[in-house]
């Protein structure tokens, strides 16, 4: 062998390919993380809770853009530093002003926020900076940083004296959309607060130079007698705080907007953000007033107290916030004075006072500029700048009448009362009214002025309406006029200024002006209450207008109310002694199960209501009218009261031991057929049970007699049959309210019942048709373990017959099983032998075996539903024993024997 | 030395190389030396006497195993996407996270099988390629039973694979949870198929030669 000849090729094994490739891909790897591998920075934070080292991100508008590396504890400092690495591109953002801070979930009353921090563990977020000087380490944030102050938009300082619930993050709000934000506070030197706000780009020319912030914060409650004030702006708010801004009106558009840096006072609420200028108003002593009473002009009101102080005379000076639209009247002339209750023994005044409180209120005057003034000791006559004419009304007091008072005529509202003033001599009172201009004209020389109410009463202008605003004048009685037919100067108008006599009354105007006598007759109806009733009212007899109320007063005794009621002269022979009067109001709803029925008036009753009145004898008894009726609420109550107008009938008592469900008013049937119904219930004497009224109306009282029987037919029954079960009630409002039925037992139906007479109610129809039955047949006791669904009135079935009835049950005095008392009606009692067994039919027993099948048993379809007893008599005389007596007990099987089923006694059932 | 001479000395026991004989690795039919680089007469299978190149192709392959074994366990092998959070993990990641939730039973067979085995096969087999290169000839036995025992667990080594791939398959519900194989899953598929060839392409009875 020669060795020269051996060359082995000693070329590289193409397998070293394997091992390149892997370095290849090595080397790749390698060179990719070096070249991704990103900045690392410090940042140091109070508290790293929820930062995970490998996981918490660096996230920024929701783009990770870094990794916390590491977590360490700075020496000393009680921070921690985390060093997290941020994605490579993001080198050159990496500069000194940078902010981070950590997002964690966040619940706070009104707001949740970092939801997804939840899932997500803690994120930290990073806000770019502005600066061009890089930086490696930063210092984080507790919470997200305020919007810088060179982001667009505007930013501006509110200052206030209380942080109240404002807080970092409350919105601020224009008309509830928000526009920006609050982004801190900080304490001033001067004891306030000072908070940085910032208003969104887009919203920022919203903000002008007097513009007004406040605080919507939490729920403003601002009670006063004329009633509670609840403002609240938007639940977020009540729970995070939130600031509103308010500009005043006609210089939303005049005004400069805000620039940056602006500084605003933060009003408290906007009732103080809204407030314009403070007058000072210099008094002897407060009247009254107190800080919040409003001041007043005419009706409406432009300011509020806002502080009392002592001035250096010892005074009291108020000072009054007045709001921006109501500058006009800081004059040198304006007279300001006090408005409050004057109550007296001969005089009440301004009773709105009383619910409104004490108020200022003014006239405005002209002058120059003035914010200090002296109040007023008289009120002064308030000056109408409608245009109109203006009457003087002498009378005895001005008992009853305030200023504002209204006049009416007819039914209209025509002017008011304006002022008053004493007669020279001091004696009488002058009152100064105002007639508009459109009315006028009604006004003539020989009108006749009389007052009218005076008392407190709840109507509107036609009992329809309530108005705030005119409450006063009814409150205040008023004053009401008619230009009597036949005067000469009926066609005169009045000129202004013209003087008439105010009569207190109508009543006292007719007996003073003869030519009021011949209008008509004047009667006086007596009601406890005026609901429903109004000045000019009609009075109808069979729904013509006959008259109208022209007045009313409190009865002498002061328990009820005098309507005055004019008749027209050629109607008033209608009128006799035993007239009956009702009101009419409108629309009666009589709603019911059984339908709807609106009774109505005339139109003109529907819309004001009107006083309808008839003779019951159907024409006029001979007499003169007499000088008081009453007035009824309804037709129905006056039929109640009135004899001649009862209805005729048959009055019978029912006794039972409760009433089941049962009203006045509850239906009684006959043959399903409304006969009469129920007009009272009592007690009996001795208590133990209810005494019914019934009544029955004289067309059907011949069908009740003497044995007749009734029945309460409330509530439902229900009938099982194959077909389904059939819910049978007497009718959907027997169910609701009530009701009773009678039967008439056989053919032989007794004499015709008597007034007053008594029955027996039964508990149902059954109870009642059987009662005789009933009574002679026997009362046995079933022994039972348990109850089961057996229950009172469960039927009692033999051959699937209904023979008896469950009459109750009790637990036996041992309380070892259950007593169930049964009866069995004649002439079944008579199958009832010691022997028969019961067994317990209700529900349905199934049985099931692989050889026997399925078995289903059941008595009747009712017995399912409502539970029963099933019975059998042994054929055997032997076995049945003697007949059962009363008393007799049995046991009460759980479940019948078939042997029981097949047996069939003949037994002669006696007739 | 010619076929059919018996050994010289008694501390060099006869082997069948000294023998002239060849082993027919498929069907074990004992050939003459001369049928070297030929067929197997009976099972015709190529017969050497010592696996050609079989030193140079471990080396490669062990190589191979070695350099992907370092990017396998830096990159994370699985993805786990849970209501939209996404989170990658290493072996060691799930390892530790197994030892920190108390699971230490599944903790050493994922350290066992993942991470130790693979060492140990390129470590062992790297140890018996040297002794053969540098005639290191105490231990043999052992070295021996070690290189069976690589090549038996060669195949476990593809349990983390596995696993993975049943997760891929079976953790798959939309936003909810979803887990996907990562990068590293590659790399180290990579590496248990290079040591299972490192394993296959060495030819045991090198150690023993002389």
């Amino acid at each position: 062998m020669n060795s020269s000849e051996i060359k082995k090729k000693r070329g590289v094994s193409p397998i070293w390919i394997l091992p390149a490739i892997a370095l290849i891909i090595g080397a790749w790897l390698l060179y990719k993380a070096i070249s991704e591998a990103g900045v690392e920075i410090v940042v140091h934070f109070k508290s790293a809770e929820g930062i995970t080292p490998g996981k918490t991100k660096v996230i920024y508008k929701g783009i990770p853009v870094g990794l916390v590396k590491d977590v360490r504890v700075d020496p000393g400092v009680g921070s921690v530093s985390v060093i997290i690495e941020m994605d490579k591109r993001t080198k050159d953002k990496l500069v000194e002003d940078l902010k981070f801070w950590v997002v964690r979930p966040e619940f706070s009353a009104g707001k949740i926020s970092g939801l997804d921090t939840l899932l997500s563990g803690v994120y930290i977020a990073v806000r770019p900076g502005t600066s061009k000087r890089p930086a490696r380490e930063f210092v984080g944030l507790e919470s997200p940083p305020p919007i810088a102050e060179t982001a667009p938009g505007l930013h501006i300082k509110l200052k206030a004296d209380a942080l109240g619930s404002i807080r970092r993050g409350s919105g601020i709000f224009y008309r509830n959309i928000q526009i920006g934000s609050v982004q801190e506070y900080r304490l001033t030197k001067d004891q306030g607060v000072l908070i940085s706000a910032y208003i969104e780009p887009e919203y920022a020319p919203l903000v002008k130079k007097n513009t007004r912030f406040y605080d919507t914060s939490g729920i403003t409650v601002k009670g006063s007698l004329s009633g509670i004030k609840f403002h609240m702006e938007s639940l977020s708010t009540l729970l995070y705080g939130g600031v509103g801004l308010y500009t005043p009106k006609g210089d939303v558009t005049s005004s400069k907007p805000a620039q940056n840096g602006d500084v605003f006072v933060l009003y408290k609420d906007r009732d103080e953000a809204e407030a314009w200028d403070t007058i000072r108003i210099h008094m002897p002593s407060a009247m009254g007033l107190s800080v919040g009473s409003k001041l007043v002009f005419r009706g409406v009101e432009i300011g509020a107290v806002s502080q009392m102080v002592f001035d250096e005379k010892k005074r009291i000076t108020a000072f009054v916030q007045i709001q921006p639209e109501a500058s006009f009247i800081m004059r040198e002339d304006t007279k300001f004075w006090i408005v409050r209750p004057q109550v007296s023994i001969n005089r009440i005044a301004n009773l709105e006072t009383v619910i409104k409180g004490t108020y200022l209120t003014c006239r405005p005057g002209s002058g120059g500029y003035a914010d200090e003034f002296t109040i007023q000791q008289q009120p002064e006559v308030v000056e109408i700048l409608r245009p109109g004419k203006r009457f003087i009304l002498v009378t005895e007091d001005a008992e009853s009448l305030s200023l504002g008072a209204p006049v009416f005529y007819k039914k209209i509202q025509v002017g008011e009362v304006v002022g008053f003033d004493l007669t020279p001599d001091g004696t009488r009172v002058k009152a100064q009214i105002f007639v508009e201009k459109k009315y006028e004209k009604l006004v003539k020389r020989s009108s006749v002025f009389w007052k009218y109410g005076g008392i407190s009463v709840k109507v509107g202008w036609n009992g329809l309406k309530f108005r705030a605003g005119t409450m006063a004048s009814i409150l205040a009685g008023g004053i009401a006029f008619i230009n009597p037919e036949t005067s000469a100067d009926k066609d005169i108008p009045a000129s202004n200024g013209t003087k008439f006599t105010l009569y207190d009354s109508y009543s006292k105007a007719v007996d003073e002006v003869p030519d009021l006598k011949d209008r008509g007759l004047v009667l006086r109806l007596r009601t406890e209450d005026l609901e429903g009733i109004s000045m000019g009212m009609p009075i109808t007899y069979k729904h013509i207008q006959v008259g109208e109320v022209a007045g009313y007063e409190l009865s002498k005794d002061g328990e009820d109310v005098l309507l005055e009621a004019v008749i027209k002269k050629k109607f008033a022979h209608l009128v006799g002694p035993d007239s009956i009067f009702w009101k009419n109001s409108g629309i009666t709803v009589k709603a019911g199960l059984d339908g709807i029925s609106i009774k109505t008036g005339p139109v003109k009753a529907i819309m004001a209501g009107e006083i309808a009145f008839m003779n019951p004898t159907g024409h006029k008894k001979a007499g003169p009218p007499k000088s008081i009726y009453s007035l009824f609420d309804s037709y129905e109550e006056a039929t109640q009261e009135v004899p001649v107008l009862k209805p005729s009938g048959l009055h019978v008592k029912l006794v039972a031991k409760d009433s089941p469900g049962l009203s006045p008013g509850s239906p009684v049937y006959y043959k399903r057929i409304k006969v009469g119904e129920v007009t009272g219930l009592d007690l009996t004497e001795d208590g133990k049970g209810v005494e019914i009224t019934v009544f029955i109306g004289e067309k059907y009282r011949h069908l009740l007699r003497s044995n007749s029987r009734f029945y309460n037919v409330s509530g439902l029954t229900v009938e099982a049959a194959l077909g389904g079960v059939k819910v049978k009630s007497t009718s959907l409002k027997s169910l609701v309210t009530g009701g009773i039925g009678f039967i008439n037992h056989g053919q032989d139906s007794g004499p015709p019942a008597q007034e007053g007479a008594t029955y027996t109610l039964y508990s149902d129809y059954e109870t009642a048709l059987y009662a005789d039955e009933i009574e002679n047949g026997i009362d046995i006791i079933l022994k039972s373990p348990t109850l089961g669904s057996i229950k009172k009135g469960a039927p009692i079935l033999y051959k699937q017959i209904v023979v008896g009835s469950v009459s109750g049950y009790e637990l036996a005095p041992d309380a070892s099983e259950v007593l169930i008392h049964a009866n069995i009606r004649a002439p079944y009692s008579a199958i009832v032998f010691e022997g028969t067994r019961f067994w317990n039919a209700s529900g349905i027993h199934v049985r099931a075996g692989i050889f026997s099948g399925v078995r289903v048993d059941t008595e009747t379809m009712e017995t399912i539903m409502t539970g029963g007893i099933a019975m059998a008599t042994p054929e055997s005389p032997k076995e049945r024993g003697p007949r059962a007596k009363n008393g007799s007990e049995f046991t009460l099987f759980p479940q019948g024997k078939d042997e029981w089923k097949k047996w069939s006694p003949k037994i002669d059932l006696p007739q | 030395m010619s076929p059919g001479e018996l050994p010289q000395q008694n501390d060099q026991p006869l082997t069948a190389r000294k023998a002239g004989l060849i082993l027919c690795l498929d069907c074990h039919k004992v050939l003459p030396k001369e049928m070297e680089g030929e067929h197997c007469p009976r099972c015709g299978a190529r017969v050497y006497s010592r696996v050609p190149n079989s030193i140079v192709k471990t080396w490669a392959w062990v190589i191979t195993a070695a350099i992907l074994f370092i990017p396998a366990n830096l990159l994370p092998i699985m993805q786990v996407d849970y209501l939209g959070r996404i989170e990658q993990s290493t072996i060691m990641d799930g390892i530790i996270y197994f030892f920190q939730e108390g699971s230490y039973g599944i903790g050493i067979v994922i350290l066992t099988a993942s991470v130790l085995v693979p060492c140990f096969k390129i470590i062992g087999i790297v140890l018996i390629l040297l002794s053969v290169q540098l005639h290191w000839k105490s231990w043999l036995r052992h070295k021996t039973a070690m290189f069976h025992f690589i090549e038996f667990i060669g195949r476990w080594s593809m349990l983390d694979i596995f696993v993975i791939a049943l997760l891929q398959v079976l953790v798959h519900f939309g936003n909810l949870s979803n887990i996907t194989a990562a990068r590293g899953a590659t790399y180290f598929t990579g590496v248990v198929i290079a040591t299972m060839f490192a394993a296959i392409t060495f030819d045991v009875r090198l150690l023993w030669d002389d």
